[in-house]
């Protein structure tokens, strides 16, 4: 029944009558209309797709929720006009819509696969596209996210958690827009795209926490450090790049330094055949100076044991050297027998 | 042989007066002080305990590799006599000593009864060998490579770092959280949970997000929440 009415929509010429039908039809759209609505839309050669998607945009969000999947798949599949249309849908459903595409997007691996690949295809279309040719819709949408973080907050989640490369930049500025203690949920993923290394986002995420501050950051560096890449809360991010974001990065000594004994505890557990990643952690307590003496020095001089005069073992002895001896004193026995044994030589 | 009639004496006054007189003379009673220590019949420990302590430092500093190897077993007699000399002779001599025997793992016979034996001293002694010890112990506490703990009773490291307290918070952080970790709800996991929790707030608001899930663990009985 639906169909000949969209047909019949779709034939008149006049557009004013056209659009008073389609109002009308949307109007009475009950569950089961919004069914067959679908239901078209998933016959990808129907003719009735136009219509049956202005129809779906009338009806509005969120009783038209239920045809968001098919509206994903013309975004992400769509040729112009479809994709449009299907975009304005989206769009005009608003942050509110966006909880629920990422709940969708949870439900298996091929809606998964679509929310990536249609969230690309919109990315593109409103930071490349429209950015060049309508740029105040694009600061429109940002704004709209940026100020219903409640909604917004989980979609950001998620692409800043899969491969929507488009959208990275723009989500790390929306969830630094949003403000903590909103977007603490977001922090780890600021973390992880601070130091992923050639990502689009790592100068806006690493500004990020610089605005966010040593007080709320360090727990999430520490927790990053302990995480050691098992869980995909960072990414799955290494020490060795939380290393690296600590020594590379415009997070100053405020961040460093509290994170040292942990990198010292680190640096322990990194066998020997890892000399390169023994070296990074060792440049961390190189930064930190004789403050990291209290903490390093067991690690180190166990370190020392392993590395007779490889250059780490120069390097090693040249940071103890810079100690006080306060600090030394307590280990001059072991000094002195390392230096009896040939490690410690110039400490 | 004075050590010998020393040791079965039991007129106290007239003991103590012997004592005395003998380590007027370290020069002379120092080294049979230390056979006497170093070797059999046991009987004769506790005296030369006290005549090396009544010597008193730094004339009796020669003892003090003697006196360490001697503090491997608490129930030896003489031990108390013992560990007071060493606290006498103060932590900046004798904690380099201390810290040599961590190493020493392969050098020292009964390298885990003796470091139990180190931690019960330092759990009764002044607190600074404790907090001058305090890095070395929490190093030795996160070391994969242990003897297991029948052998080595963590309990005795762990009563050194909460004598130290929160001042060991700094150091010890990281590897009490790994022992948490891998510890559970035993008992020593438990007393490591406590010296944790006795941390100054701003540690533990750093070590926040390490901590949730331990606790979260801990409070399930230790069943794993990942």
């Amino acid at each position: 029944m639906i169909e000949n009415l969209l047909r019949e929509s779709a034939s008149l010429q006049d557009t004013e009558a056209r659009s008073q039908m389609i109002h009308e039809i949307a109007k009475h759209a009950s569950k089961e209309i919004i069914g067959e609505l679908i239901l078209i839309l998933q016959d990808t050669q129907s003719p009735l797709i136009p219509v049956a998607l202005e129809v779906l945009e009338i009806i509005g969000y969120p009783k038209n929720a239920s045809a968001i999947p098919a509206i994903l798949w013309y975004i992400d599949n769509g040729t112009s006009p479809l994709f449009e249309k299907a975009l304005q849908i989206l769009v005009a459903m608003g942050p509110a819509a966006l909880p629920n595409i990422v709940h969708l997007a949870q439900e298996n691996e091929a809606m998964d696969a679509l929310v990536i690949n249609a969230l690309s295809k919109v990315g593109y279309y409103v930071f490349v596209q429209l950015q060049e040719e309508a740029e105040f819709i694009t600061e429109r949408v940002l704004q709209a996210l940026a100020t219903h973080p409640e909604e917004s907050l989980e979609m950001l989640l998620y692409v800043l958690s899969n491969p929507i490369k488009v959208w990275w930049e723009e989500a790390v500025k929306i969830v630094s827009a949003i403000g903590y203690p909103q977007n603490a949920p977001a922090i780890p993923l600021l973390v992880a795209h601070a130091c992923l290394g050639n990502d689009l986002a790592e100068k806006e995420a690493i500004q990020s926490l610089v605005a966010l501050g040593p007080k709320i950051v360090v727990p999430y560096l520490l927790e990053a450090l302990w995480d050691e890449g098992q869980t995909s809360k960072y990414l799955s991010i290494k020490p060795e790049d939380i290393v690296w974001l600590l020594l590379d990065s415009a997070l100053g000594p405020e961040y460093l330094i509290p994170c040292g004994s942990m990198v010292s505890d680190i640096l322990l557990r990194i066998p020997p055949t890892q000399p390169a990643f023994r070296r990074k952690f060792l440049q961390v307590l190189e930064r930190i100076g004789p403050q990291c003496a209290i903490y390093a020095l067991p690690a180190l001089l166990n370190i020392l044991r392993q590395e007779r005069g490889s250059d780490l073992g120069v390097q090693i002895r040249k940071l103890i050297a810079t100690f006080d001896q306060e600090a030394l004193e307590p280990y001059m026995q072991i000094l002195q027998d390392s230096s009896e044994q040939g490690i410690s030589n110039g400490v | 042989m004075v050590f010998d009639e020393l040791s079965f004496t039991t007129n106290i006054q007239e003991k103590e007066r012997l004592i005395h007189e003998l380590a007027q003379h370290p020069q002379e009673t120092l080294g049979e002080a230390m056979r006497a220590l170093g070797s059999l019949p046991k009987s004769r420990w506790k005296v030369a305990a006290q005549v090396i302590r009544a010597i008193g430092y730094p004339h009796n500093a020669a003892a003090l590799p003697l006196l360490m190897g001697h503090i491997s077993d608490p129930n030896w007699p003489g031990w108390g006599e013992v560990v007071k000399t060493l606290e006498e002779m103060g932590p900046e001599v004798v904690v380099p000593y201390i810290l040599l025997d961590f190493w020493q793992r392969d050098r020292v016979q009964y390298w885990d009864q003796h470091i139990e034996s180190i931690c019960s001293m330092l759990s009764q002694v002044e607190r600074t060998f404790a907090l001058q010890c305090g890095p070395a112990l929490a190093h030795l506490l996160g070391r994969d490579d242990l003897p297991p703990d029948r052998d080595l009773d963590r309990s005795f490291l762990l009563d050194v770092l909460e004598k130290i307290g929160p001042d060991c918070a700094e150091y010890a952080m990281p590897v009490l959280v790994d022992f948490i970790g891998k510890e559970g709800n035993s008992s020593s996991g438990m007393q490591a949970l406590r010296l944790v929790q006795s941390f100054d707030k701003e540690i533990l608001e750093r070590y926040q997000y390490v901590l949730a899930p331990l606790l979260k663990k801990m409070e399930s009985g230790g069943e794993t929440s990942e």
